[in-house]
């Protein structure tokens, strides 16, 4: 193959701004809060145990763990809520594009051919839901990786056969 | 004689008898880091207690049994090729049956320690790219047996390498003797390891002690404090001299210690380009011989500092792809090469990099004020609402620490340089040191882009690119100019119909 080294002309590219993101499933949105009560509700109950324990002296040490949960708990279901606004992922000709994040928001691509495979995994509380997460693994490391939970089962598998399909192609294309 | 190896290859055969030695040896000091406390009390507890006898009956049944096991699992070890695998079976309980395909390996190292140089017998070492990356070991064989090994193992690589490239590339395999590029002589040795980074060594011996302080002191059911205050009295004054004193004699000792350790992992280092990539040959107690496919190297790192330019030395890191964990062991590392080996390995890697045109940039200034916020203000505030009870009013002197910050911001922004060209990446980075970074848009796996809440206002963006080698980030970048360079590394990756490995 004639290796071809023609300027590319910028401006004429697909332009990853322009994208139009997928949104998670609304029941996802459940399955986080759901999630975030679960741990929050298992912090209590130490917390809870620990204030029942400890001497009266400290009382102001428990009055202030106690608040930090409170704190930690709103901000947290806050987060949750703001993250499901902004996740989301697009299928495009040639790769797929994932955002999301609230304090740091990220916008990781991996392109086909750069896929080593897929796997579709479900959560305890996703599966309730009938949802699941679509993992994708590059050669890059787990930093590299996908994972895009609250997709519905049936989508997931689709996406997964698609991308599956496509990384074949082109395998068969070298 | 080729019909000789390979009959002799595809039989189960042993390892040399010395691996028994090294297993039994390896065992061990696993023994030993658990039990080291038990140790230590047994050596040096004053007041010796009526115990002992029972302690050393159990010290002798658990070396008794590990000798056995050494030996049985010696003799329960074999390896052998089958099929285009390497077969490894082992386990003395557990038994346990490796296969792996030769299309999957990597590379094939050699290591000795001292025990497999005295032997003359080397421990064969195999890795194999992709996520769950697992390392095979062999850990004895005579040299003649492990260069067997990885003489069949790599001519089978490049004749699926032929038959890959079909008709084109057939020409290119010709066997091209061994070009050395770089030799390190002692005073080369001495330079490197006078120009280490001996503070990193200073702060780990310092993490060293204060992690041990505890245990110690638990062990031999002392404290250490009061030891030390009965011999320098409680004497404020005293204390200070001491520690003036002791001061120097740590950095010396920290200094010694890096040149020596630097010296002997470096002893003797050759590094050569050979037919399918490079080689590093280097060490006294522990002589590793790695090599590196040029095909699988995914980035080129070197760096230098002010001391090393004095010398005019850089540190080189060939980061080849292999499992995360793997990674960062299996770089081949030259800690001390000059230009002319920089140059060498460039243009092993990135051939087109002297022909093609670079745009230079800059990172975004506003990263100074990020800087001077994280590591100027809050540390300093810090310091002094720390410091205060000592000090008093004296803690208007730590407001000295911003000037500073602001000084070595500045520097690190101006030194952030960021080059960029049709087939590539290289960024120059570091505020005393000097980081740089060669990267083919090929080899690039994904890209990420990144931004804070105060980026996200600002326009500006961390901009990574993932390899299976490492990741490159390009911090502080305009958004749109992060936007259009991930736009078009992803159109190459796209187009670009060469095997990243």
């Amino acid at each position: 193959m004639i290796f071809e080294n023609t300027q590319v002309q910028i401006n004429n590219l697909p332009a990853v701004k322009q994208v139009h993101f997928q949104q998670l499933d609304r029941a996802f949105l459940k399955v986080e809060y759901i999630s975030s009560l679960i741990f929050f509700g298992f912090l209590f109950f130490v917390i809870f145990i620990f204030v029942m324990l400890a001497s009266s002296e400290v009382r102001w040490v428990k009055i202030l763990v106690a608040s930090l949960w409170l704190f930690w708990f709103m901000l947290s279901l806050l987060l949750v809520k703001k993250n499901y606004d902004i996740a989301g992922y697009a299928i495009r000709q040639h790769d797929i594009v994932h955002r999301k994040g609230v304090v740091f928001r990220n916008l990781t691509t991996i392109p086909f051919n750069r896929i080593q495979h897929c796997e579709i995994s479900e959560g305890p509380v996703e599966k309730l839901f009938e949802l699941s997460t679509l993992k994708v693994f590059t050669a890059g490391g787990a930093t590299s990786d996908l994972a895009i939970g609250g997709i519905r089962k049936e989508e997931a598998q689709l996406i997964k056969e698609f991308i599956t399909r496509k990384i074949g192609a082109h395998d068969e294309e070298e | 004689m080729r019909k000789n190896d390979i009959a002799f290859l595809t039989e189960p055969t042993r390892q040399s008898y010395v691996a028994i030695f090294l297993i039994l040896f390896r065992l061990i000091k696993v023994v030993a880091r658990q039990a080291w406390p038990f140790l230590l009390i047994f050596l040096f507890n004053p007041k010796k207690e009526n115990g002992s006898p029972f302690f050393t009956t159990i010290f002798i049944v658990i070396a008794i049994g590990v000798a056995i096991m050494s030996i049985i699992s010696y003799f329960k070890f074999y390896y052998y090729i089958e099929d285009d695998e390497l077969v490894i079976e082992k386990g003395v309980l557990k038994k346990t049956k490796l296969n792996v395909p030769i299309d999957r390996i990597q590379t094939v190292n050699f290591k000795q320690g001292i025990l497999h140089q005295i032997f003359k017998v080397v421990s064969l070492e195999i890795d194999t790219a992709g996520s769950t990356g697992h390392e095979y070991v062999i850990n004895a064989l005579s040299r003649e047996q492990a260069e067997m090994v990885r003489d069949y193992v790599e001519s089978q690589k490049q004749q699926i390498q032929v038959e890959k490239q079909g008709i084109e590339g057939s020409a290119e395999v010709q066997v091209q003797p061994n070009k050395l590029l770089l030799q390190l002589s002692p005073k080369d040795l001495l330079k490197i390891g006078v120009s280490q980074n001996h503070l990193r060594t200073a702060g780990v011996i310092m993490a060293f002690f204060w992690g041990f302080y505890g245990n110690i002191e638990d062990a031999l059911n002392i404290d250490i404090s009061k030891i030390l205050n009965s011999w320098l009295g409680f004497n404020k004054e005293v204390w200070l001299v001491y520690l003036l004193m002791g001061l120097p004699v740590f950095l010396i000792l920290s200094f010694l210690i890096t040149l020596v350790t630097t010296i002997l992992k470096n002893y003797d280092l050759h590094f050569w380009r050979t037919a399918s990539g490079f080689k590093l040959v280097s060490g006294l107690l522990t002589k590793n011989e790695n090599s590196a496919n040029l095909p699988k190297i995914q980035l080129i790192r070197w760096t230098t500092n002010p001391l090393k330019r004095i010398f005019g030395l850089f540190h080189v890191r060939l980061s080849q792809a292999s499992s995360v964990a793997v990674s960062k062991r299996m770089a081949i590392n030259i800690p001390g090469a000059y230009e002319e080996q920089v140059t060498a390995v460039r243009q092993a890697y990135f051939p087109q990099e002297p022909l093609q045109e670079f745009e230079f940039h800059h990172i975004s200034k506003l990263v100074i004020v990020r800087r001077m916020l994280y590591m100027g203000l809050l540390p300093t505030i810090v310091i002094m609402l720390w410091t205060y009870s000592m000090m008093g009013k004296a803690i208007l002197i730590w407001l000295l620490l911003l000037p500073l910050t602001f000084f070595l911001s500045k520097r690190y922004h101006r030194n952030w340089k960021i080059f960029i060209s049709v087939d590539g990446l290289r960024t120059s980075s570091g505020i005393f040191t000097e980081r740089n970074v060669l990267l083919q848009w090929y080899k690039v796996q994904s890209v990420s882009i990144r931004q804070s809440i105060y980026q996200r206002r600002k326009e500006l963006a961390d901009l990574t690119f993932y390899t299976a080698a490492g990741a490159v980030k390009i911090p502080y970048i305009d958004l749109s100019k992060a936007q259009q360079i991930k736009d078009y590394v992803l159109y190459k990756i796209e187009i670009d119909k060469r095997g990243w490995m």
